[in-house]
């Protein structure tokens, strides 16, 4: 079975490199950058099945990465976003672009996992 | 009638003017013909004079011939006969004179005795009363033979004179007649004119006005006296219409002013009122002419304006009042009265014309617009009292979405350290947890505990900061300070020339401070005119020092965008900010440092859009105050801790 591949998006260095390196643990092939511009080059560059993204960064936040990776990719990654806060306006606005999950800060991490788990399996079943 | 009669002068200019001139003209024929009659008779007397004396002259004369006969012979008979038939019928009595003036011979028309010798010799005629005689010599041959003496009656004279009476008389009822018939003649001409302009004069009433005219009869002095009566009367129609016309049209004007115009008397009766007062007693003009203001008002008003109204005519000056007065309806009415000394046109009569205003709606109004100022002031500090409390309440709820944020900010930075850290943790329980221990999992080990301890510092630092903005301690020492170090330290630290041009004029100042309270202070205060000049093309911030002896004074200016008068009264209060990113601290905690810390001062001149200029004093070191320095060096610290 191929490995999953999922993009880091994080401005944080410590959050960003912790968290591919427990992804990377867990079996899947994990690559991070630190804005959102790297992560429009990234996903241009390669196939990502996940792309889990900080909603506030500096320069192009989360959300306007993702309308951008969005509308120029010809495939549709599925989005996790992380937030600090519970009520949001980008928050809003990721829901209306279409996102998978909304993950607080600090990330709990085993249940980052099993989302991840049980979506990648959800798609296994239905296609 | 006393008079009258005691005077028939007077009661001649009291007779009809025909009266008059049939008294005048009939006196004045009668006198005229009084004086033609004496004349006549003058002249008739000297003419019948004339007569006698050529009569007597030629009777004597022819018996004087005749009777010398008889006296020379002596014959007495014929010479009385002589004296018999020689005289004429006018003849009263003939007498012949002996030249010794015995009687010789006599004749007598009434057989008197013959009388004595007159004695008068001179041949002359002498009249008397109603007879004239004659003494005539009779001489022969120059020889004196006697005389003869001769008397006449004057009968047929004094018949003449008879006659010329009742001619007279006759001729004075002719004349009386005409006189009559004159005067009636002359009256007609007279009397018509006359009586025309008498009548038309009579007729004249200033009333009905002048619109009656004489009667023109005939174009002599009297027609000319019409004329000039009738044109008297055009002017005086004129005059009276045009003056009717004025007074009409003051009586409109007055009557059109809806003020309250009057005249009054020395006895404060009405002698002029117009419609606007009439309406509002509801009295006709007409009737309030004449009557005094005493019903109008009430006792002690009334009172209280003819003292005014006296006061007026004593001092001769205008008099301005208010009254009060009761309308016809019963309301009650104030009036702001002027009061005019005024001297009638044509008379010397003092009156006072008034004129008063109705106020009473202004007085209203004025009552009004007090009252509602008043309500309105209440309302206004009602409202001002509601809009500082919502005011208050708006700060408040200002300053807690404000701490709410600060300290979102501050969750938000703790929270990427402490999500790093729980990460790295379940990273390494996860390799501690996998069988194969080996030498790559020992690196990314130490790696992930080299993370953990650089986000634990992070957190530290997070804090740290929080309290160096928020907190100012007050345990700590002050001691010898250099200015120019604080200085310099800040201005690296701040990054000033990122955005703008400085210029410093920095002295080497020692003062007894805090390095790191003053270092704290000159951050935020550069942070502050950083922030004022952002954006600006010419932005320049300037530092200054001086010096002198008990004080050290730091100048910080900027060309900024400076601040408003509100800000610049709320600059220390703690949390109010202009800035969406401050905390609104910084300057209560430079208050802080500068007053509470050091005893200096800190004061703020702003202008906006020209800059803002924060002047520092703070007292220098002087050696009485230095202390132990403690083992630690501040100044190092204070660089550790950047």
């Amino acid at each position: 079975m191929e490995k999953k591949a999922i993009l880091v998006v994080d401005d944080h260095y410590s959050l960003r490199v912790s968290l591919k390196d427990i992804l990377d643990a867990k079996g899947y092939n994990v690559r991070s950058v630190s804005n959102g511009f790297d992560a429009l080059k990234e996903c241009d560059a390669n196939f990502f099945d996940l792309v889990i993204i900080d909603i506030r960064m500096p320069g192009i936040n989360g959300v306007e990465s993702i309308r951008q990776i969005k509308e120029i990719l010809d495939y549709a990654p599925k989005f996790f976003v992380v937030t600090a806060y519970a009520v949001d306006e980008l928050r809003e606005e990721a829901l209306r672009l279409g996102v998978e999950e909304f993950l607080s800060k600090p990330i709990d991490v085993q249940l980052l996992i099993k989302r991840i788990e049980r979506m990648f399996s959800q798609k296994r079943t239905s296609s | 009638m006393i008079n009258i009669v005691a005077n028939p002068f007077g009661l001649l200019l009291k007779a009809s003017f025909r009266v008059k001139v049939a008294i005048y003209t009939f006196a004045t024929t009668v006198i005229a013909l009084f004086i033609a009659a004496i004349a006549f008779l003058w002249l008739l007397n000297l003419s019948m004079k004339n007569i006698v004396t050529v009569d007597l002259r030629g009777t004597t004369d022819q018996l004087n011939t005749s009777c010398a006969a008889s006296i020379r012979f002596g014959d007495e008979i014929t010479g009385a006969e002589y004296l018999n038939h020689g005289g004429n019928q006018q003849v009263l009595s003939a007498t012949l004179y002996l030249p010794d003036g015995s009687l010789f011979a006599h004749y007598d028309r009434e057989e008197q005795s013959a009388p004595k010798f007159p004695g008068q010799t001179d041949g002359e005629v002498h009249f008397e009363w109603n007879r004239a005689s004659i003494l005539r010599p009779m001489q022969e041959n120059g020889e004196l033979i006697g005389f003869l003496y001769m008397v006449r009656d004057l009968g047929e004279i004094y018949e003449r004179y008879f006659t010329f009476a009742w001619l007279f008389l006759g001729l004075l009822f002719a004349v009386l007649a005409l006189t009559l018939l004159s005067t009636t003649w002359l009256h007609g001409f007279l009397r018509k004119p006359i009586q025309e302009l008498a009548h038309a004069a009579s007729k004249v009433d200033p009333e009905k006005g002048y619109s009656i005219r004489a009667k023109k009869v005939g174009e002599d002095e009297l027609g000319t006296l019409t004329d000039v009566f009738n044109e008297m009367m055009d002017r005086i129609q004129s005059h009276e219409m045009d003056m009717r016309h004025s007074q009409e049209r003051l009586r409109q004007v007055i009557n059109l002013v809806p003020h309250m115009i009057f005249a009054k008397d020395r006895d404060g009766r009405l002698v002029l009122a117009n419609q606007s007062m009439a309406d509002t007693l509801g009295i006709p003009v007409e009737q309030l002419i004449d009557s005094t203001a005493s019903k109008w008002y009430s006792r002690e008003e009334y009172q209280k304006i003819r003292s005014h109204d006296i006061e007026v005519f004593k001092t001769d000056r205008p008099h301005f009042s208010e009254e009060v007065l009761i309308d016809h309806e019963g309301n009650q009415i104030r009036l702001q009265t002027t009061k005019i000394p005024f001297v009638q046109s044509g008379t010397s009569h003092n009156v006072l014309l008034g004129i008063s205003i109705d106020v009473t709606r202004a007085k209203l109004a004025e009552e009004a617009l007090r009252n509602s100022n008043d309500e309105l002031d209440l309302r206004v500090k009602e409202r001002t009292s509601e809009l500082r409390e919502a005011v208050a309440r708006m700060e408040r709820q200002e300053r807690l979405a404000l701490v709410g944020r600060v300290s979102g900010n501050i969750a938000h930075e703790l929270r990427n350290p402490l999500g790093a850290i729980r990460q790295s943790i379940y990273y390494l329980n996860m390799i501690f947890e996998t069988e194969d221990f080996d030498v790559k999992n020992l690196k990314m080990i130490r790696k992930h505990m080299g993370m953990i301890e650089s986000e634990v510092d992070a957190s530290n630092h997070v804090i740290t900061n929080l309290l160096g903005t928020t907190q100012v301690d007050r345990q700590r020492k002050k001691e010898k300070t250099d200015l120019s170090d604080v200085i310099q330290v800040s201005v690296q630290r701040v990054w000033v020339d990122e955005w703008a041009k400085l210029n410093m004029d920095v002295d080497s100042i020692l003062v007894w401070g805090d390095f790191l309270q003053l270092r704290q202070l000159m951050i935020n205060l550069l942070e502050n005119a950083k922030t004022a000049v952002k954006n600006q093309s010419d932005a320049t911030i300037w530092i200054d020092t001086k010096f002198d002896g008990q004080s050290a004074f730091i100048h910080i200016t900027d060309n900024g965008s400076g601040m408003s008068e509100e800000t610049l009264t709320r600059l220390f209060e703690p949390l109010y900010t202009t800035n969406p990113q401050g905390s609104g601290l910084g300057l209560s905690i430079c208050q802080e440092i500068v007053e509470e810390r050091h005893g200096g001062t800190i004061q703020f001149e702003s202008q906006e859009g020209t800059g803002t200029q924060v002047k520092v004093t703070l007292p220098l070191f002087s050696p009485q105050e230095e202390r132990p320095l403690g083992k630690e060096n501040l100044h190092t610290e204070s660089f550790a801790d950047l």
